[in-house]
């Protein structure tokens, strides 16, 4: 299913690696657990005389909450205790807030306090000896609410009159901020023709992980420590989170992580519910079980940014090249800022997208309304302005007569270019775009797509082709948040790994990482292997994360496309001092210089004298039960490593630096038929490239490719968080929430290229994430498929059939939404 | 509402083994095999039935556990992902999942080999069509279920049901 | 969801104001009505059955007059509860003469759902709006016929 070329003529990177297991399509070490319903995931933990907790939720949007009568689901056998919003606000302090002014007073808490501010905001927690009692406990509950009007549409969340959510904010502006770089003005005086789109809108959406989130919380009294067995993605932002709320130092929160039912960012923000199962545990002296409902998930949990993108202006000239363009962004933050207002900075480590335009204006404004919270969701924030920037130049050729291939590779950034500088300072390492993109073309069939079009025709349906080009910028510098908010001192990254040869010569890693699916126990092993000269089989890479390790550090977790350079860097890093330390301790043994010696097959040798070989069993027992008779300290044979990637704290004035240290690329081919008739429309043939630098476990790479495509299509056709005018989400479960199932998934070719990263210990770049090539490519194929009908112009991100429909109905209605102004 | 539901004391057979249970009339299959019976192989993605996580063989018959009270399966026989490979010994339907890369997370893997298995049992040489359709109500996240049908294409190419 | 319209009714304003602007009156016009008790000449409770789910759905309704123009407009809140629903609904009427004895009413229902049956969406909810309130507009006409004949 793969065509792989071989990697381009750039850097090679310095790595000591020769590929021996890394570049393999090695088996993987979790499989064999996972298969047979061994997995350890959070829900499957028990624990004698545990309490469920089932949360009370606001059935109102946005209403002040009079009072909470909790007597009656006391009074119910087997019930354990409850918790209130008024015992929150004094127990803990409010969430630290990382906006600046006006989202710096935004109170958030465990429950809701004294308001809720969206449907299914948790007011109240209880917790029985079932699951089923904690259910119908809750509904004893009586809450009395006073509703109050809800703000739903984010677009009058600013109106003189709309209701607002927080008061201590004055109002629903979460953050403001004005980015430009280069000379606007210079480039629409010199273009030749100025494109006008007056709004574009991405959906809000997001991954729907299948294991929903979850807890098991245990207190220790005499030591003041919470133990939370849970799926958290994040654990270094949760503690941070959750320690200062709960006046307690971080040391007091360790976080277990084992396998996790996928995360995609949106297991990232739990930390409020897990305050409330801390202070339950606290409470009610025993441990806490707390697991989530679908309806609860889309209700309350990690929607993804809703985006406008308004008065977009585009400087074009007479040949095609994109001089540079000026937008408004208007971002949908949802009832409170739980990651927010990150994203408003985020989407800035791609600001060109893919394209050499210099000019670059965004006005980004982030307002609060009565909806489900946002947070981090696959491709977060970079996603929705990469979008923006193909539709751009999608529509820039629908105007003005380009093709869409054409116009691609004359803007793209060019291999040549590569590293390459943006307007505001972030490096792209590497890449071949144009390569990409033809590679795509002919796994798509590009050469008879006209064929297919008339055959389309004679059948009765319009056939769309489109592009979707993207990038998955990888390994954050946190330095970025200090642009969102000048007094924030976080900044760089870093991940750890311990690496150990322990008594009998077994390989043990620890890692600080949380992963949901993406193979790290295999990956890491592979690495391992391929330093200390044995077999990935021979590495136990111990699953998931457990802060008693000691092997994390303050912003490990699994998120933002990193854990092939920061996982990796440290696995590395780690495993190379292992084996300076075993040379060493060889060397001591042998008399010989450490230099002389070789690590091969599970041995420590001297080189070129295979007889004199010490197998790993011996230097481990060495160091652990045999070290009289050293003159010297023998190393101890147990390596922690941090990485850190280089970076500097951006310059805030200008809004400049280096965001993020590496940018892989995905490039879509999409073909799409349309049934003019009533709408509906169908992926017939779908192509997806990737380049991601080296390649630890292709097998595993090209998984997460397919897993972004998914996702990307569910978001472009079937997938969309609605909400009434109440403020009700209508689509609160699988039942109204469309996943793409089997029968849904259109037959698809993948390619890969190699450009390996300059910037990082093996080369490889983060891609977890994708990018949302497939929105991207849907849109542009349904454009191209209702050009014969009236140029509709696709504005959205999110296309079902009704839509559709909509468009070929009146395709004047979306024309009108451009305007292109010639010299 | 009482503090104390009916309960029934059910008899059944899963993965071989005979259960007597006394179980609260209200108890979902899924959650008596969760939570009483601590076979956690069997998973929960939602609440209205749509996602397949929890996927059992009932009769030999794949079926939603979680469509299901336990007072309903008195008498039944049931085979869980636990009972596919009892000797820890992986079926050629689960080798084929590791083999093309067919799960990440593994969250929705048991259900998926439940629905898989059933189909190869009933049709041996299934097209990929008949696959997809075996497959559809099994939703996954991670991989976009192309390894998946291919896995299971192979495992039917080696002869294996399970 | 606002829903409105207008009716002719074949009765005298007078005839029909006495109709809806008596609680005990505009207790019995109510569709599924299982009981109902008059607290007060501006309030009054009534327990329903909607047809909605399996059985139906039970509801409390507390009805409270807010305002009203002697023979012109009447206007009333309805907040209801039951299983999965907290309903809020404000009802106006104005009448008008419509020539022969009969009147034109314009009513008009601003209806809130809250609560998981407020997620199934307008898609659901709206007929079930409309079949209630044509019940309405049938047992009011059916009333006002009776109290004609018998005036």
């Amino acid at each position: 299913m793969t065509t792989v070329e071989t990697p381009t003529t750039e850097a090679a990177p310095e790595t000591t690696l020769e590929r021996g297991y890394v570049g393999l399509d090695y088996p993987r070490k979790e499989d064999r657990r996972l298969l047979q319903g061994q997995g350890v995931f959070v829900d499957d933990i028990k624990r004698w005389g545990m309490g469920y907790v089932h949360f009370v939720r606001s059935p109102y949007a946005h209403a002040k909450i009079l009072s909470i009568d909790v007597s009656k689901a006391l009074a119910v056998k087997g019930v354990y205790g409850t918790l209130t919003g008024d015992e929150v606000a004094l127990q803990t302090d409010p969430f630290f807030q990382i906006a600046s002014e006006p989202g710096a007073h935004v109170r958030d808490y465990a429950l809701a306090v004294g308001k809720a501010r969206y449907v299914g905001d948790p007011v109240a927690a209880v917790v029985a000896e079932t699951r089923e009692l904690a259910r119908d406990a809750a509904e004893l509950v009586e809450v009395e609410y006073e509703p109050l009007p809800a703000i739903v549409d984010a677009r009058r969340a600013l109106d003189e009159d709309a209701p607002i959510l927080h008061e201590e904010c004055g109002g629903n502006l979460a953050w403001q901020g004005t980015y430009e770089w280069g000379d606007l003005d210079a480039a629409f005086a010199e273009a030749d023709h100025i494109v006008r789109i007056s709004e574009l809108h991405f959906d809000r959406f997001n991954s729907t992980p299948l294991e929903l989130d979850g807890a098991l919380v245990e207190y220790n009294r005499g030591t003041g420590q919470w133990t939370l067995h849970c799926n958290n993605q994040f654990p270094g932002f949760a503690i941070i989170m959750m320690g200062p709320a709960l006046r307690v130092g971080l040391d007091k929160l360790r976080f277990v992580t084992q396998d996790i039912g996928g995360g995609f960012g949106n297991k990232i923000t739990s930390h409020p519910q897990l305050v409330a199962c801390c202070l339950l545990a606290r409470k009610l002296n025993r441990p806490i079980q707390w697991t989530e409902w679908r309806t609860e998930f889309h209700q309350s949990m990690s929607h993804g940014n809703e985006r406008w993108f308004q008065d977009i202006e585009v400087a074009v000239k007479a040949d095609g090249t994109l001089l540079g363009f000026r937008c408004k962004a208007l971002d949908d933050a949802g009832a409170y800022l739980r990651y927010e207002p990150l994203g408003g900075v985020i989407w800035s480590q791609v600001t060109p997208g893919m394209y050499r335009w210099r000019n670059i204006r965004v006005d980004f404004t982030q307002v609060m309304t009565n909806k489900a919270p946002v947070s981090p969701n696959r491709g977060y924030s970079r996603m929705q302005h990469l979008w923006l920037t193909e539709r751009i130049i999608d529509i820039v050729a629908h105007e003005l007569g380009f093709d869409p291939i054409e116009i691609r590779k004359r803007n793209y950034i060019q291999p040549e270019d590569m590293p390459y500088e943006t307007p505001n300072g972030c490096v792209y390492d590497s890449g071949d775009y144009p390569r990409a993109l033809d590679l795509a073309l002919e796994l798509i069939g590009y050469d008879q797509l006209e064929e297919r079009r008339r055959d389309a025709e004679s059948r009765g349906r319009l056939l769309g082709f489109g592009i979707g080009s993207t990038l998955d910028s990888g390994t954050n510098n946190f330095g970025q948040s200090q642009l969102i908010n000048p007094d924030l001192q976080f900044s760089g990254n870093n991940e750890v790994a311990t690496v150990k040869l322990d008594i009998l010569g077994e390989i043990v890693v620890t890692l600080g990482t949380t992963p949901q699916g993406q193979g790290h126990e295999t990956t890491a092993a592979q690495v391992v292997a391929d330093i200390l000269g044995c077999s990935p089989d021979d590495v136990t890479v111990r699953a998931g994360h457990d802060t008693y390790w000691n092997s994390h550090a303050g912003f490990s977790g699994t998120y933002a496309s990193q854990f092939a350079v920061t996982g990796l860097g440290a696995v590395k890093g780690a495993t190379e001092e292992l084996a300076r330390q075993m040379r060493v301790l060889a060397s001591m043994v042998f008399g010989c210089s450490p230099d002389d010696i070789e690590l091969v097959d599970k041995h420590a040798r001297i080189k070129g004298n295979p007889e004199a070989a010490l197998p790993f069993q011996a230097l481990g027992a060495i160091v652990n039960a045999g070290n009289a008779g050293f003159p010297e300290d023998p190393p101890p044979l147990n390596a922690r490593y941090v990485f850190r990637p280089k970076f500097e704290v951006p310059d805030k004035e200008r809004k400049f630096g280096n965001l993020t240290l590496t940018y892989a690329m995905q490039i879509h081919a999409c073909v799409v038929e349309v049934d003019p008739e009533t709408g509906y429309y169908e992926v017939v043939d779908y192509a997806a490239v990737d380049d991601c630098g080296s390649r630890v476990n292709p097998k595993i790479v090209e998984g997460q490719v397919m897993g972004a495509t998914a996702h990307a299509l569910g978001a472009a056709i079937w997938e969309s968080f609605v909400y009434d005018d109440e403020g009700n989400l209508l689509t609160p479960n699988f039942y109204d929430y469309h996943v793409p199932h089997a029968l849904d998934m259109p037959p698809l070719r993948t390619g890969a290229l190699e450009s390996p990263s300059p910037f990082t210990p093996l080369g490889t770049k983060g891609m977890g994430e994708g990018g949302g090539a497939g929105i991207h490519a849907v849109c542009a194929a349904l454009q191209d498929a209702l050009r014969s009908r009236g140029g509709a112009i696709v504005s959205d991100s999110h296309n079902p059939y009704h839509r559709v429909w909509a468009m070929l109905r009146d395709p004047d209605a979306t024309r009108a939404n451009v305007e292109v102004v010639s010299k | 509402m009482t503090a104390v539901a009916a309960s029934r004391l059910i008899t059944v057979e899963i993965n071989g083994v005979t259960y007597e249970h006394e179980v609260p009339a209200r108890r979902l299959l899924v959650h008596f095999l969760r939570d009483d019976l601590a076979l956690t192989g069997t998973h929960i993605g939602c609440d209205t039935g749509n996602c397949g996580a929890c996927t059992i063989h009932l009769n030999g018959e794949p079926v939603k556990s979680c469509m299901l009270l336990a007072v309903q399966v008195d008498g039944a026989s049931i085979t869980t992902v636990e009972g596919l490979a009892p000797d820890g010994e992986l079926t050629p339907l689960q080798q084929a999942f590791s083999e093309a890369h067919a799960l990440q997370c593994g969250y929705c893997t048991p259900g998926m080999l439940m629905s898989a298995s059933a189909l190869l049992e009933r049709n041996p040489h299934p097209s990929e069509e008949e696959v997809r359709i075996a497959l559809q109500g099994n939703i996954c996240r991670c991989t976009g279920y192309w390894n998946i049908i291919e896995a299971v294409q192979r495992a039917a190419l080696s002869g294996g049901s399970a | 969801m606002i829903v409105k319209g207008t009716k002719e009714l074949p009765a005298s304003r007078e005839v029909v104001w006495g109709v809806i602007n008596e609680p005990s009156e505009m207790a019995k016009l109510m569709p599924g009505v299982e009981s109902f008790e008059v607290t007060d000449d501006r309030h009054w409770t009534a327990k329903v059955k909607v047809p909605l789910g399996l059985g139906g759905l039970k509801m409390t309704i507390d009805f409270e007059r807010l305002e009203e123009r002697e023979l012109e407009f009447a206007s009333m809140r309805a907040k209801g509860k039951g299983v999965g629903a907290l309903m809020d609904m404000t009802t106006s009427f104005t009448l008008s003469e419509a020539g022969d004895g009969k009147t034109s009413m314009d009513w008009e229902a601003d209806v809130k759902i809250a609560g998981p049956v407020g997620s199934m969406g307008q898609r659901v909810l709206q007929p079930i709006v409309n079949q209630q309130v044509s019940q309405v507009l049938e047992a009011l006409e059916k009333r006002v016929t009776e109290a004609s004949a018998s005036s």
